[in-house]
């Protein structure tokens, strides 16, 4: 006798019946195959084993620990990730301040120009005495020798 | 028919979710939480510990619920999200501290379990013993063997789910579940 275990399709047959969702034909025949095969039995029987396997209860207070959680997050939330419903407010606050600063701000006045010729009047007269100063270094001189 | 229709309005609240309906996230939230937080128990045996990888996993639903888009079935997704939280939390513990047995962990709360009370204490303690044994079965399997069987076993999820909960091929998925149970079948052979 060849064991469904030995090959792919008996795989799909087995597995097929451990998840409950063979044919009623198919189901027969695996039923027949596993009274004269141990191992396929065996494996059958596993269904039954692993069902005596029940979980536990969830903690009461799981679902507030989540909230706590979601509510946490949110208030702690960087200011890009936030939505433009929740930004409009503080957006338009800060239009609105903005242009209160521009209107009361005074005009401007017009910042003089620099007058490039009376600078360079001004150098030439600095270079003159310089150079008048200079004229009188030698009287100065001769008058000690 | 009904699982289909199920699946389906999964997908129906999240996509409220997304628009903002709090009202759906607590529908999903009440219709997954015990088959992801059992999931989670079986895979990192402890109880303590699955119910902080449930809440991880359900944040990060909420989380991500704006890019959320019903490419899949909402639990494949709900339990891709899971079996990475466990397979994370699995490999970052065995670095830690090393794999331990599934018996020192009984103190952590495991044994809350409803006692049927028409059973005697000799009768509850035999089960307790044999569901111990199914348990340490099911630990000491190889973790995507693990999370492929208890999907399968408990969760009712199909081959299709399993494999893209898992990220891997179907065949991969059916070689997964066929070792598995063989593996299971031997090892807990005496009590069949």
């Amino acid at each position: 006798m060849t064991c469904l275990r030995d090959n792919n399709q008996g795989a799909d047959l087995l597995i097929g019946y451990l998840e409950g969702t063979l044919p009623a034909e198919e189901l027969r025949n695996l039923e027949r195959h596993a009274a004269e095969c141990a191992e396929c039995r065996g494996l059958l029987a596993v269904q039954a084993t692993l069902g005596l396997d029940m979980a536990p209860e969830v903690s009461a207070n799981f679902d507030a620990k989540l909230y706590a959680r979601i509510a946490a997050d949110q208030t702690r939330r960087p200011w890009w990730s936030l939505s433009w419903k929740m930004v409009a407010p503080a957006v338009a606050m800060a239009a609105a301040l903005a242009v209160t600063v521009w209107v009361r701000q005074p005009v401007p006045q017009p910042v003089p120009q620099v007058d490039h010729v009376v600078v360079a009047q001004d150098v030439q007269q600095l270079e003159q005495a310089l150079d008048d100063l200079e004229l009188l270094m030698p009287l100065e001189s001769g008058d000690s020798i | 028919m009904e699982v289909a229709a199920h699946l389906e309005r999964d997908a129906q609240l999240m996509l409220r979710v997304r628009d903002g309906d709090e009202t759906s996230f607590a529908l999903l939230l009440e219709r997954h939480r015990g088959p992801v937080i059992h999931f989670l128990y079986r895979m990192v045996g402890n109880q303590a510990v699955s119910e902080e990888l449930a809440q991880e996993a359900f944040f990060r639903v909420y989380k991500s619920r704006a890019s959320y888009e019903p490419t899949a079935k909402f639990t494949t997704w709900l339990f891709r999200i899971a079996t990475h939280l466990a397979l994370n939390w699995i490999r970052d513990r065995k670095k830690e501290k090393g794999q331990q047995s599934l018996d020192e962990e009984l103190p952590d709360g495991r044994e809350r379990q409803v006692a049927d009370a028409t059973k005697t204490v000799e009768e509850t303690m035999v089960d307790q013993v044999r569901i111990r044994e199914v348990r340490s079965a099911i630990e000491a399997l190889p973790e995507k063997q693990r999370a492929a069987v208890l999907m399968h076993k408990y969760d009712g999820l199909g081959y299709a789910q399993i494999s893209k909960a898992l990220e891997c091929s179907d065949s991969a998925t059916k070689s997964l579940l066929f070792r598995a149970y063989e593996t299971l079948r031997v090892r807990l052979v005496h009590m069949a």
